[in-house]
């Protein structure tokens, strides 16, 4: 095999000279070997050439996207140069100037969010506030390759009611029913019985409430824990957040959510240009690419710049609070302390920062 | 029918009364411009409420209004019958109103806010603190989006009902995808692969049976 080492040599120095091959042959104990190696040298010279030949038709700008750090990894210079060729990217699709941000989070702050289900009347004004402000796909009419995605998903429940004279029941009793002496009392939080295609010509309907259920950015999140290749995780202000360009599409997190709270995209974000949001987010409401996991991320855009999330602006009956967790004087702080509060599924332990409250 | 031609009268006559005090050269107070036009009567807002009653005695006994233009008969649905016009109307300056102290706060949502915590004290407290209300700007200190009576008619504070978004689009059957998505023989062909692989499956069986022995 040693003698084979420097015929080698002399091929890839004369590579055009056919003669040269049938050199190392006559050496009968290595040919098979030798020719084996050949072809497998001149398979990876083919493979590269190939790949080297594609680099002329891949624009810069995707040959930039391949070779894309993870994003807690970038340094400020590599942030930069993403923000500069996704704003350059935006703006040629969508033809209008846009500002892709990657604030990062603020010191001595933990983003809370109460919801209060007495004065949720089901109006679903949030979740197109929501749709709108963070550039989630519509559906076009006619083009079914458009898919619609909403963030808010607003569920309506019956309310709870007493049936006097019932108490016999009590042995047969299951679900959300509470046999007591006054009779059989029907209350709490059914998913089986909720709706969420709900259309009335008039909101709210009788004997109904509504319990608007998005992201719940869990402290201990599972569809963190889930995600293969660590494209979604949780910020230092608490937003769960999901890199858009590293998500793979496998959807294990929509598998490992408990809340519903996340959507897949099979393809690129359909967006008309007159309706675009160009105040962006790198980890927010940019245009997502195709075949990624997308969900509410509290408006990373605007609430890192200190404003309210959409849906707080758009309630209404102004039942949607946000605040930092941190600062004992803000309103998320006063409503945990002074209201009834709980937690979707607490039992889970994901302790969600997303409280529902009541008076 | 006759308190209504009553009422149209009084009316016709606090008009025709303005109109003389408007033609005088010394009208008095400043009397508003414009008062004697029954089009400036029905365009009254809460604004200009003296110019009209800066000029009648003021009658401090609870009764059903009746003057139409503008609209004094609406039903008060507020309070349980305890309250009437002059619980929160000032009587001395009707473009004013009037705390139980006596003293008194101009229309507007932003100056009417301390008359309504009167006596929604727990309430005016949450929404001091953000907990009511609607609220825009910062979440580190957000401003007011609204007062009590921009979403609360004062007269009737009890919340209508809205008509709701469109819901989400339900997710598409199967079938019918299925049926988009492939050919319009796709039964046909499905049963013919159907009936080949049964019958190559049968003859492999009966080919089995007769090598047994």
């Amino acid at each position: 095999m040693t003698e084979d080492v420097p015929s080698d040599d002399a091929e890839t120095d004369v590579p055009d000279t056919g003669k040269e091959r049938s050199g190392p042959a006559t050496c009968d104990c290595g040919s098979t070997v030798d020719e084996d190696r050949r072809n497998f040298m001149q398979g990876v010279a083919a493979a590269g050439a190939t790949t080297l030949g594609a680099i002329p038709f891949t624009s810069e700008a995707e040959l930039e996207a391949i070779l894309q750090k993870h994003f807690k990894e970038m340094s400020e210079q590599e942030k930069a140069e993403l923000v500069e060729r996704l704003e350059k990217k935006y703006r040629e699709k969508y033809d209008t100037p846009v500002d892709v941000s990657t604030a990062e989070a603020e010191e001595g702050v933990v983003f809370g969010y109460a919801l209060d289900i007495q004065k949720c009347i089901g109006c679903r004004r949030c979740v197109y506030a929501c749709v709108e402000e963070n550039n989630q796909s519509r559906e076009a009419p006619g083009h079914p390759e458009t898919t619609q995605l909403q963030w808010i998903r607003v569920l309506e429940l019956p309310d709870s009611h007493l049936e006097p004279g019932t108490e016999q029941n009590t042995d047969e009793l299951v679900g959300d029913e509470l046999g007591t002496k006054f009779g059989t009392i029907t209350a709490g939080i059914s998913y089986e019985e909720s709706d969420h295609y709900y259309d009335p010509d008039e909101v709210p309907e009788e004997d109904t409430f509504y319990l608007p259920v998005q992201c719940q950015h869990c402290e201990d999140p599972p569809c963190v824990k889930a995600c293969p290749t660590q494209a979604t995780w949780k910020e230092p202000d608490g937003i769960v957040v999901v890199d858009y360009d590293w998500c793979i599409g496998c959807r294990y997190c929509m598998t490992a959510c408990p809340y519903y709270a996340r959507r897949f995209n099979p393809s690129e974000a359909h967006v008309p240009e007159d309706e675009l949001n160009p105040d962006m987010h790198y980890l927010g409401n940019r245009p997502r690419p195709e075949e990624a996991v997308e969900k509410c991320t509290f408006c990373i855009q605007r609430s890192r710049e200190g404003e309210y999330p959409a849906c707080v602006e758009a309630c209404p009956v102004g039942a949607r609070k946000f605040g930092n967790l941190l600062d004992p004087e803000n309103e998320i702080r006063r409503i945990l302390d002074q209201k009834r509060v709980f937690r979707l599924k607490q039992h889970l332990g994901t302790e969600p920062k997303f409280f529902y409250f009541m008076e | 029918m006759s308190e209504a031609w009553r009422g149209a009268s009084v009316t016709l006559l606090v008009i025709a009364v303005f109109g003389l005090l408007a033609v005088a050269p010394a009208g008095g107070a400043a009397p508003a411009p414009g008062a004697a036009d029954p089009a400036a009567a029905a365009n009254a807002t809460a604004s200009n409420c003296s110019s009209c009653h800066a000029y009648l005695v003021t009658n401090r006994t609870p009764r059903k209004l009746t003057v139409e233009t503008p609209d004094h008969s609406f039903e008060l649905e507020h309070g349980d019958g305890r309250f009437w016009c002059l619980t929160c109307h000032a009587p001395g300056n009707r473009n004013r109103l009037v705390l139980f102290n006596g003293s008194t706060v101009g229309f507007g949502s932003k100056n009417a806010t301390p008359l309504c915590a009167q006596c929604h004290g727990p309430v005016y407290d949450d929404w001091k603190e953000h907990i009511h209300g609607t609220w825009e700007g910062s979440w580190k200190d957000g401003t007011p989006k609204k007062y009590c009576v921009d979403c609360h008619d004062p007269h009737g504070p009890a919340f209508g009902t809205l008509t709701p978004a469109p819901p989400p689009e339900q997710p598409p059957d199967p079938l019918a995808t299925a049926g988009a998505l492939l050919p319009d023989w796709y039964a046909l062909a499905f049963g013919v692969v159907l009936v080949i692989g049964v019958g190559l499956v049968g003859y492999a069986a009966s080919t089995v049976e007769r090598d047994q022995p």
